[in-house]
């Protein structure tokens, strides 16, 4: 019987070929899987700029609430999709780093913040804006389903109202300057929290039809 | 990117991948000779039957050796009793009787509550200094003792000579799946043979020389796995242990799942007790501390640690998962949502995916080498059975047997 104690490194040559391949093969799997993303990366860009300059526009020239409102709801949809998309993404990520995209969409829905309450101060609009402070990427059990809860709840939420509902989740931790002063600047201490027209705050479980009152007051939703 | 969870994750995924390419690497260039044994010389060999409670099976078990492929006055069978409680020793008085001279009964004093007690007295008593281990539940095929011979003529430094184990029930399920693992064993412990890896001659059929066991004090009576303990004492001694594949044994084995995981932790904590004992011998003394010690010790770690790493997991996972759903019922909102239900792989599972497929691949390798493909027992269910569902109860298998070994509270 020949000895074969060469197949113990060509095992592990094997191995370290093989293993590097399913990296490399599984890095452009991620690519591609992410190649959503990686546009969406660099249409960040493009939806900041176009965030500012709209918001410039509505602020300089006569541009009728109604068309105001209708640009910014679906620039907010569309931005809660990405946001979907990218959470997702994030899930199954495991090469690709998603933490800069994170950062400029916090970014934008921060400036999609202030766009929305600019808005509402100067149409006295009947919509409602709706923040949601979370912290991103945590361990903790308890709070990682309550978050996933109040995401649930606000989904739900939009989901009944899209018309009425402009939806903003922004995570607090993702080490973004003007979120950071936007949350001193709010005293928020307790996460994660539901920010209701910039005045009323959920940081306690409540019902569908609980947050519903809330964010409509005591009058029957429309 | 990756976090803790995922490194040991991929390490896994790196060791199993190793591990099954390492057999395969060992198996390409040896394949034309796995079933190679040396041509043997019949001579006088002492086949000793340990037995305890084995009415059921030893007559089956003797009339086996009887039919061997060997020269009738070059064999002596010794059965020794230890107490059994049934009539295991009115049976064997039968075949005194009627094979006086060939057939010997042995009644130990007392029950020793093991099989290397019994061994030893019988191995004591063989007259010849072949001797062959046999247990009072299994069958050798004829030809198995003439296939194991030649290894211990051929080379004075091989003293004990194992042969392919194979099931022989398959009536329950339990039994099916035994017969795929049985067979797999019995490949994977030829290509260990390849690299002078043999960690165990198994007590269903074993050839040892009587001289070299006597020298290194017999079996060792505290060890519950004393089949293991003394191939690596052997090896500790500087001899070696080989393999026949050619030769087969039929042994019985446990129907249902209870006797099967008693027959396990056994094996577990006999295991154990062979690192503790041999430990100092780690990265010495050639293969034993290069290689068959820190795969034991390697293997008893993963599988405690990933075992520890599943349950943290999983429970974290039932935690989340009932905490949100209570939190959604009590708030009337969704319970469920497509979102949830991520179905974008990731690496982790392709890598999972190559590594199911190439054991799956390599498992049936080994099922058509032991020429156990076709048979009705050995089918894709059962085959995706036994990698998916039986092999994952070992980790459990482990822990409990630490927990038993550590408590001292073991018996065989």
């Amino acid at each position: 019987m020949r000895m074969s104690k060469h197949a113990f490194w060509q095992a592990l040559v094997f191995t370290i070929i093989i293993f590097s391949l399913g990296m490399i093969l599984g890095f452009f799997l991620e690519l591609r899987q992410s190649d959503r993303v990686y546009a969406n990366l660099v249409n960040s860009e493009l939806n900041i700029l176009d965030e500012q300059l709209r918001q410039r526009i509505i602020s300089d020239s006569n541009v009728s609430c109604d068309l105001a409102k209708e640009s910014m709801f679906n620039f907010a949809d569309k931005i809660y999709e990405d946001a979907v998309d990218l959470e997702e993404s994030d899930e199954t990520g495991r090469i690709t780093d998603l933490g800069a995209l994170h950062k400029r969409y916090d970014l934008l829905r921060t400036l999609l913040l202030f766009e929305a309450e600019k808005l509402k101060q100067r149409c006295m609009e009947d919509f409602h804006i709706i923040t949601y402070l979370y912290l991103y990427n945590i361990e903790d059990i308890v709070l990682n389903s309550k978050q996933s809860y109040f995401s649930r709840q606000l989904f739900d939420l939009k989901s009944e109202y899209p018309e009425d509902i402009i939806l903003i989740p922004i995570a607090i931790n993702t080490d973004v300057a003007s979120v950071d002063l936007l949350v001193k600047s709010r005293n928020l201490n307790s996460y994660p929290v539901i920010v209701i027209d910039g005045k009323n705050f959920v940081t306690e479980f409540s019902t569908l039809d609980e947050l519903t009152n809330l964010v409509f007051g005591n009058t029957s939703a429309p | 990117m990756f976090n803790f969870v995922e490194l040991v994750f991929y390490i896994y995924l790196f060791v199993a991948l190793y591990m099954t390419s390492l057999l395969v690497f060992i198996w390409i260039p040896n394949r034309k000779r796995l079933f190679y044994h040396p041509n043997g010389k019949p001579m006088p060999v002492s086949i000793i039957m340990p037995c305890y409670n084995e009415a059921e099976t030893i007559s089956k078990a003797i009339d086996s050796l009887l039919k061997l492929n060997y020269p009738s006055h070059m064999i002596e069978i010794i059965v020794v009793d230890d107490k059994s409680k049934d009539n295991s020793v009115e049976i064997v008085k039968r075949y005194v009787e009627k094979y006086p001279g060939k057939i010997t009964l042995i009644v130990n004093s007392r029950n020793s509550g093991g099989a290397a007690e019994p061994t030893n007295i019988g191995i004591k008593a063989a007259k010849y200094d072949f001797v062959a281990v046999t247990d009072a539940d299994s069958a050798p095929e004829p030809d198995a003792l003439i296939k194991m011979i030649g290894f211990l003529q051929e080379d004075k430094n091989v003293a004990a000579v194992t042969c392919a184990v194979m099931a022989s029930g398959s009536r329950t399920f339990m039994q099916k799946l035994q017969m795929i693992e049985y067979s797999i064993i019995s490949w994977s412990r030829k290509l260990l043979d390849c690299i002078d890896a043999v960690y165990v001659t198994p007590g269903p059929f074993a050839l040892y020389r009587k001289s070299v066991l006597l020298d290194v004090g017999l079996f060792d009576t505290k060890n519950l796995t004393q089949d293991i303990e003394i191939v690596w004492r052997l090896k500790s001694k500087g001899y070696m242990a080989r393999m026949s594949l050619g030769a087969r044994v039929y042994s019985e084995t446990p129907m249902k799942f209870k006797q099967w995981w008693r027959q396990r932790i056994r094996w577990n904590i006999g295991g154990t007790q062979c690192i503790v004992k041999y430990r100092k011998y780690i990265f010495k003394n050639g293969m034993l501390g290069g290689f068959i010690i820190p795969f034991f010790s390697f293997s008893l770690f993963l599988g405690l640690f990933g075992l520890g790493l599943f349950l943290y997991l999983f429970f974290k996972r039932i935690i989340f998962n009932f905490l949100v759903t209570r939190y959604s019922i009590y708030g009337g909102t969704t319970i469920l949502r497509l979102q949830d239900l991520s179905l974008n792989p990731t690496v982790l599972n392709f890598f999972g995916l190559v590594l199911l497929i190439w054991s799956f691949i390599f498992i049936f390798i080994g099922l058509s080498i032991m020429g156990m493909r076709g048979k009705r027992e050995i089918n894709t269910f059962n085959v995706l059975f036994y990698m998916l569902v039986y092999l994952s109860i070992y980790p459990s298998i482990m822990v409990t047997s630490l927990y038993k070994y550590l408590r001292g509270k073991y018996s065989w």
